[in-house]
Parts: C-alpha cells; sequence; structure tokens
C-alpha cells in the first residue's frame, strides 16, 4: 500500500521576512535554496543536497502560524549547546529545557513566537511523552549519567524506536495483541 | 558551524484525535509510535519509526487551531504519489484537491478533516528553481510525466545552490544583472 515515506517540509506564515531570514539563516544555520521575487516565499534547507527545502518561509500579514512546535535534529549534544547559547544571545527565550529520553530538547520561540525545538537524539527507546528538567550547562557527563539513570518505563504503544528497547516494558497489551 | 541537522517533526493541535489519528494511520499510512488509544491527548507519529521516533505530532485542543502555511510529507515513489492522490480524493472528508508540478516535485495539495493544508509530494531528482507551480495531470502514464519534466525549460536562478542531480535545469544569472 503506498503511503508516505517521511516529513518534507513545512511552511511558516511571516510578517517581517529580513528578520525571520537572518533568525533562521545565522542563528539555526539553514541554508538558502531559492527565493521568489520580492521574498515574497523563500526556501530553507539544512541538507540542500538531499532536501530542497525544509523550511519554507511565506510572507502574509493577515496568516498567523499556529503548529505546537516545529522541531529540528542537531547532530550531537554539543551542538545542542552551542545552539542553545546563540539562542540566547538573540535575546530569545527557552520554555523548556528536558530530557524526553529519546532526546534532549529546547524549546524556545521565534522572532515571530512560532515555538521552536532544538534537540539531540540520544539514540534510547524511551517512552513518550516524558519530559524531565535538565541544565545544559552540566557536563557531558552528568548529561550521560542522566540517560543511564533513566528506569524502566512501560510504553502503551506497539511500535518500538531506536537500539535501546530494554528501556521500553511490554505491556500486558502488547502480549495480547502478539507483539 | 553548530547548526541544525534537519526537520525533525511538526506538531499541531487538533480537534477531533480519533479521526484525525486514523486519517494519518489509514490514509497517509503514518505508524503511531506512543501515545494513541481511548482518550488519548497526544499522538506521535512517525512514518518510519526506526529512522525517526516521531514526525509529526497530533495533540488534543479543540480550542487552538493548528495553521501551518503547509505541512508536507514525502513519497517513495510516483505510483504512491498517484496511489495517494487517489485515495485521498476519494475521502469526503477531505477537500481541495490540487495538483502540481514544481519541476523538483509533483505535489498534491489537499485539506486534511481539519482543514489543515497538506501536502504529499514525489521529488523528481530534477534541479528547478522555485518557485514553479504548473498544472500536470497524475492519471498519465508515468512516462508521460517523465517526459513533461523533461521538456521543462532551463530558468535562471538567483541562489548558487544546486539541489536533485539534472544541474542544466538552472542556469546561474548573470553577476551584476
Amino acid at each position: 500500500m503506498a503511503k508516505v515515506s517521511g516529513l518534507g517540509h513545512v511552511g511558516v506564515y511571516v510578517r517581517d521576512m529580513p528578520i525571520m531570514l537572518d533568525f533562521y539563516t545565522r542563528v539555526l544555520g539553514l541554508t538558502i535554496t531559492d527565493r521568489s521575487a520580492g521574498d515574497r516565499a523563500v526556501f530553507l534547507s539544512a541538507r540542500p543536497a538531499e532536501e530542497h527545502h525544509e523550511i519554507a518561509l511565506v510572507q502574509s500579514q493577515d496568516q498567523k502560524t499556529a503548529c505546537g512546535q516545529i522541531s529540528f535534529p542537531v547532530r550531537t549534544l554539543n551542538d545542542l549547546r552551542v545552539l542553545y547559547h546563540r539562542v540566547l544571545d538573540e535575546g530569545l527565550r527557552f520554555d523548556r529545557i528536558v530530557n524526553h529520553g529519546v532526546a534532549f530538547g529546547a524549546y524556545f520561540r521565534d522572532p515571530e513566537d512560532n515555538r521552536l525545538e532544538i534537540y539531540w537524539p540520544t539514540d534510547l527507546d524511551y517512552p513518550q511523552p516524558f519530559g524531565q528538567p535538565i541544565d545544559l550547562d552540566a557536563s557531558d557527563e552528568q548529561l550521560q549519567r542522566v540517560l543511564d539513570e533513566l528506569p524502566p518505563r512501560e510504553g502503551t504503544g506497539q511500535h518500538y524506536y531506536g537500539r535501546n528497547v530494554g528501556k521500553r516494558i511490554t505491556t500486558g497489551a502488547q502480549e495480547a495483541a502478539g507483539v | 558551524m553548530s547548526s541544525v541537522a534537519a526537520l525533525g517533526h511538526v506538531g499541531i493541535s487538533v480537534a477531533d484525535m480519533d479521526t484525525m489519528t486514523r486519517f494519518y494511520t489509514e490514509v497517509l499510512g503514518l505508524t503511531v509510535t506512543d501515545g494513541g488509544g481511548p482518550g488519548a491527548r497526544i499522538v506521535f507519529l512517525s512514518a518510519d519509526p526506526a529512522r525517526e521516533q516521531h514526525e509529526f505530532v497530533l495533540s488534543a485542543n479543540p480550542e487552538l487551531h493548528a495553521n501551518a502555511q503547509q505541512i508536507s510529507f514525502t513519497v517513495a515513489s510516483l505510483d504512491d504519489l498517484r496511489e495517494l492522490y487517489h485515495a485521498i480524493k476519494a475521502r469526503p472528508d477531505c477537500s481541495d484537491m490540487r495538483v502540481t508540478n514544481h519541476g523538483i516535485a509533483i505535489g498534491c495539495y489537499f485539506l486534511d478533516p481539519e482543514k489543515n493544508r497538506i501536502e504529499v509530494y514525489w521529488s523528481t531528482g530534477m534541479d528547478y528553481v522555485q518557485p514553479a507551480v504548473g498544472p500536470i495531470d497524475l492519471d498519465q502514464s508515468n512516462a508521460a510525466i517523465l517526459a513533461a519534466l523533461g521538456s521543462m525549460p532551463p530558468r535562471p536562478s538567483v541562489t548558487p545552490h544546486l539541489y536533485g542531480e539534472d544541474q542544466g535545469k538552472r542556469l546561474p544569472a548573470a553577476a551584476g544583472g
């Protein structure tokens, strides 16, 4: 059966294109791959060779984007820390910085109040939702210990993610379903 | 320099969790990786759970209507795009289906059961300057569609970045105009 193969891009309405473009390119590090006349729409990608655009910024004075969150992975824990400080230096505020088990996520608002997350996938399997405050200025060793000390947790879903499936206890419901 | 590595996931609020979860799993084929079940307030979905724990999050909140300009999902083949196009078009709870040839991709845009603007698209592997919007008939043969893509004229570009394999479809603009 045909199905979608992944999330490709999301479009965001913007009021002030120069401010938003500066933020998404200079602070988050996305690349502009194309732009329309007068920058009515600007296409951005973190992986231009693989995906033409992952974010489309589209000018609109009467539409306001309402996404619960738009979330970007980073490659390393150190990248997360560096980006966290870069966002703080822009004068933007973080709503939450949490250990999800599957990822460390830092949630903040972009210059037009869209809720963004930058996250480092830990490669650990852990049932969601889960969130525990962490301090990104702790050392890598301290943060690794936070992950190591996570207790196994019951999952209600039948599907597994990641390598460390020992962190997800099989529930009776799953056994009954023959999973 | 540190930068984000990709787009990972998008979350939207929904009014009717059951209807929306069923649409995204049964029609688009996403997998519920966590949450879900009766009375769920939050549902995590992924097209490829082994790669990404979730790519799409549905969060119950009848008071906050989501409003993304668009949320776009890839498909693996032109055949998959055509099959999804017909499956979505046949749904009474989806509307405003529009098929667009972007050169770099052929996209089917529609409104989901809660009127979110969703796109499913097949990447053609061709480089083509955006924005480009043209009509195309998905009920043609694959050969006819590929021929239509092949006959698109090269376009001048103002950006130095190239996408896809067919770089001849993008002409560098003359420096300084």
